[in-house]
C-alpha cells in the first residue's frame, strides 16, 4: 500500500480523537463506582439481537458440518444407552425406595422438604470478547425471569454443578460471570469433612480454583478427591452445588488456615446449556453476600 | 468520509460479535485473537485520527456491552490504540507482511500496558494483564500472525468502497 501525505484534520475536528478518549474515561469513572447500570443494559439488549443471530448462524454451519458424523456415533451412543436404561431403571427403583424412607426420616427429625428453585433454561451464545475478562453470555434474559445475581447451575456427565451468577441482563440476552473469574467468590463446604471455607476463581477456565480461610483442623479429614460444595451461608448460591474436587492441599506456616486447590466440577468449555436459578430477591442476596463475604474476610485477616 | 465510517462501524461490530461468538472455540491456550483492535489501528493508519479514533470508540463500546468489564474500558482502550496508531497516517509504508505483524504486536502489547495504567488509576475493579503470564503472549502472538490477513481482507473492501465513492462523484 502506498505512503499518504500527512495532514492532520483541521479544526474542531482536530479535538475528536481527545474528546472521544476523555468521554471513554468518563464512562469508566461512572461505570466503576456503579452510578449506572443502564448504558450496560442498554448495550447488551441491542448487542444482544445481534449475538443470538450470529450464535445461530454459527450453530447451523456447525451443526451441518458436524451432522453426519453425529449420526455415526449416535447410533453407537444408542446401544450403548440401551444397556444403561436398564441399570438405571434398576437404580431407579432403588432411588424411589430410598427417597420414600428419606422423606420418612425427615419427617420424625422434623427436618424442612429440600428447597427446589424453578429453573429457567438457557442456550450459551458466546463468551466475553476480550481475554481479559471472562463471561459467558444466554440467550434469555429480563423476559424470560432472569435477574441481577441469579445463580446458575449446569448438569454435565450426571453432575449438578455450579457455573456462576448472572450480572447483567438485557431483555433477551445476560451476562454470567463463572466461578473461575477472579471476581467470584463462593461460600463453601468440605462435603465429606462439612468444614468451610471461601472459593474464588483465578481468571482462566483452564486453572483451578482456590479455597481459603479453610480451618487447619480440616487437615485430617480432607483428601484429594472429595467434593467441594456450596454452603449457601452467602445467601446468593443455594447450598449443596457442587463446585469442584479438591486437588492439593497446602498448609502454610504462617497461616492459621489451608490453601486447598478444587479441580471445577464442570468443564467451562464444554458447557452448551444452562439452568438460571429463580431465587427471590437476588439483588438483596447479593447485599448481604458482600456483607457476609467481606465480614468473613475481615475476621480472616485478608481481603475477599 | 461519512460512508467510510458507516463501513468501519459495521465491520468493526461484526467483528466484535464473531469474537464472541465463534472465536471461543479456536482459542489457543486459552488466548483468543482481537480482531476489533487489529481492524481499529488499521482504520487509524488509513483514515487518520478522526475516523480512526471513532472507530475505536464505538468498537469500544460495542465490546463494553458484551463484557464484564466496566463500561468504558474497552472504549478508552481502543481509541487511544486508534489514536497512537493514527500518527503513522501517511508517515510509513504498511507491507503485506513485516510492518502488519509488527504493528499487531505492538498494539497488543500497547493494549496490556494501557489497561495495567488504567487498572492502577481505577483499582481494582479493572482486570489487567498478567505480563509473566501465558494469555498475553498468545495474544500478542496471534494477532501478530492474523494482522497480515486481516489487513489484506480490509484493504479489499476499501478498495471497493472508494471505487465506487469515485463512479458516484
Amino acid at each position: 500500500m502506498a505512503a499518504r501525505q500527512g495532514r492532520g484534520p483541521d479544526g474542531p475536528q482536530r479535538f475528536l480523537p481527545l474528546f472521544l478518549v476523555a468521554a471513554s474515561l468518563l464512562s469508566l469513572v461512572i461505570s466503576t463506582r456503579s452510578l449506572l447500570g443502564m448504558p450496560e443494559r442498554i448495550g447488551l439488549t441491542v448487542i444482544g439481537v445481534f449475538e443470538r443471530g450470529f450464535s445461530a448462524v454459527g450453530n447451523f454451519v456447525g451443526d451441518t458440518a458436524l451432522s453426519i458424523r453425529s449420526l455415526q456415533r449416535l447410533r453407537g451412543d444408542y446401544e450403548a444407552l440401551l444397556e444403561k436404561t436398564k441399570d438405571m431403571e434398576k437404580l431407579q427403583r432403588d432411588f424411589a425406595g430410598l427417597e420414600a424412607e428419606n422423606d420418612r426420616l425427615r419427617g420424625q427429625l422434623g427436618f424442612a422438604q429440600t428447597l427446589v428453585l424453578p429453573e429457567v433454561a438457557a442456550r450459551v451464545i458466546g463468551k466475553d470478547p476480550g481475554n481479559l475478562y471472562s463471561t459467558i453470555t444466554i440467550d434469555k434474559g429480563i423476559e424470560s425471569g432472569i435477574r441481577k445475581n441469579m445463580p446458575v447451575i449446569a448438569w454435565q456427565d450426571g453432575v449438578r454443578g455450579l457455573v456462576g451468577r448472572v450480572i447483567e441482563s438485557g431483555q433477551g440476552t445476560s451476562v454470567i460471570v463463572p466461578l473461575f473469574n477472579s471476581s467470584s467468590f463462593v461460600a463453601a463446604r468440605l462435603a465429606k469433612s462439612r468444614f468451610e471455607g471461601l472459593l474464588s476463581g483465578k481468571g482462566s477456565e483452564d486453572e483451578v480454583l482456590d479455597m481459603a480461610y479453610v480451618s487447619k483442623r480440616a487437615l485430617d479429614d480432607t483428601q484429594p478427591g472429595d467434593l467441594v460444595i456450596s454452603s449457601g451461608l452467602d445467601s446468593l448460591y443455594p447450598p449443596d452445588l457442587a463446585l469442584g474436587r479438591v486437588k492439593r492441599i497446602d498448609q502454610p506456616e504462617y497461616q492459621t488456615s489451608l490453601d486447598i486447590e478444587v479441580e471445577p466440577i464442570l468443564d467451562f468449555s464444554r458447557i452448551e446449556y444452562v439452568f438460571v436459578l429463580e431465587t427471590g430477591d437476588s439483588t438483596q442476596a447479593a447485599a448481604s453476600a458482600a456483607t457476609s463475604l467481606s465480614a468473613a474476610g475481615a475476621a480472616a485477616g485478608g481481603t475477599p | 468520509m461519512m460512508l467510510r465510517l458507516v463501513v468501519s462501524v459495521v465491520i468493526l461490530v461484526g467483528l466484535s460479535l464473531i469474537q464472541a461468538t465463534w472465536l471461543p472455540s479456536i482459542a489457543i491456550l486459552g488466548a483468543r485473537p482481537d480482531l476489533g483492535l487489529l481492524a481499529v489501528v488499521w482504520l487509524a493508519y488509513r483514515n487518520g485520527p478522526v475516523e480512526g479514533s471513532a472507530a475505536g470508540f464505538i468498537s469500544g463500546l460495542v465490546d463494553d456491552a458484551m463484557s464484564a468489564a466496566p463500561f468504558g474500558f474497552n472504549a478508552a482502550v481502543k481509541t487511544l490504540s486508534a489514536w497512537l496508531a493514527s500518527f503513522l497516517h501517511g508517515s510509513i509504508q504498511l507491507d503485506r507482511v513485516i510492518m502488519p505483524v509488527l504493528l499487531g504486536a505492538a498494539t497488543t502489547l500497547f493494549k496490556a500496558v494501557w489497561s495495567t495504567f488504567l487498572a492502577l488509576l481505577f483499582g481494582n475493579q479493572l482486570a489487567s494483564y498478567d505480563f509473566g503470564g501465558r494469555i498475553l503472549w498468545v495474544e500478542t502472538a496471534y494477532n501478530a500472525v492474523l494482522a497480515p490477513i486481516l489487513f489484506a481482507i480490509l484493504g479489499g473492501i476499501f478498495s471497493i468502497v472508494d471505487s465506487k465513492r469515485r463512479n458516484a462523484s
